[in-house]
């Protein structure tokens, strides 16, 4: 299971210094692979990372669908 | 509203169905509001998919969904077209993921185990965008890094909700996707093929 996205991210920011990245996750649960690899990347500083209140640490659609829509609003 | 109400970009690319949705018509696409590429993640319904898309729209966006069934089709021996489109007609949900594939990442065999990164390049060449921001959930982080490495100019916002990425080192998968990228272009800018396009 990879859950590593530092190294593209990397290749991603070195191929254009200019892309905007902004991730978005809660840390509610930091065992959980999906949040580990958010908080890596939040270590980057071209990378906008905002924590997430709430139930949005898992992979179910409806509360993930609630965060991209408020994330879209947000950042678009 | 289903996925069957949401204007369709669908085309044949190298083997393959490349299928987009968006609640708004794709012949405008030519619009000041913010164009988004959606992967919505593993294993997404395209019901839930069309709905994700009107609320983006009525968000102010341009939303254009990849539909991830038509991403791993190679799934069980299956490689000829009738049968593609029959196995894929019967499931409701995504195909496949790339994590059963990581392990053999790069290899022929597994070249169409990565047509979602190379299904959101196909769909913004056919669609003819400059620029575009790539939204998603979980594995949208997988995609995205791809599509952007690829494109790094088109994809110059990447915006994610709990994203991923790929363990292993990229660069046979970026080959690969290059290569089903240039098997995508060839295949939409040949005529026969274009006219099977749907919008």
């Amino acid at each position: 299971m990879g859950t590593d996205i530092w190294s593209e991210l990397e290749a991603v920011h070195a191929a254009n210094p200019d892309t905007q990245i902004d991730i978005f996750s809660a840390t509610n649960d930091q065992s959980y692979s999906h949040q580990q690899a958010a908080l890596r990347a939040a270590e980057y500083d071209f990378v906008n990372f905002t924590p997430l209140e709430g139930e949005h640490y898992n992979i179910y659609y409806a509360n993930a669908q609630d965060a991209i829509v408020k994330a879209a609003i947000d950042r678009l | 509203m289903s996925e069957t109400q949401l204007n369709r970009l669908v085309y044949w690319a190298d083997r393959w169905s490349v299928l987009a949705y968006s609640p708004r018509s794709l012949e405008h696409i030519d619009t000041p509001d913010k164009r988004v590429i959606v992967h919505a993640g593993w294993s997404k319904s395209p019901k839930r998919l069309a709905a994700l898309m009107v609320r983006l729209a009525d968000a102010g966006t341009f939303p254009i969904g990849i539909d991830t069934r038509w991403a791993y089709a190679n799934q069980g021996g299956v490689t000829d077209r009738p049968r593609i489109d029959h196995f894929l007609a019967a499931k409701s949900f995504s195909v496949g993921n790339t994590n059963r594939y990581a392990g053999t990442v790069g290899t022929e065999a597994n070249r169409y185990s990565w047509r979602r990164p190379t299904a959101a390049l196909a769909v913004a060449e056919a669609l003819e965008l400059e620029t575009a921001t790539f939204v998603g959930h979980s594995e949208a982080g997988r995609i995205g890094t791809l599509a952007a490495q690829k494109r790094p100019k088109m994809f110059n916002h990447l915006l994610w909700v709990n994203p991923v990425g790929t363990v292993h080192s990229p660069s046979p998968v970026i080959n690969m996707v290059e290569s089903n990228y240039q098997r995508a272009k060839e295949a939409w800018h040949n005529s026969e093929t274009r006219g099977n396009i749907v919008m």
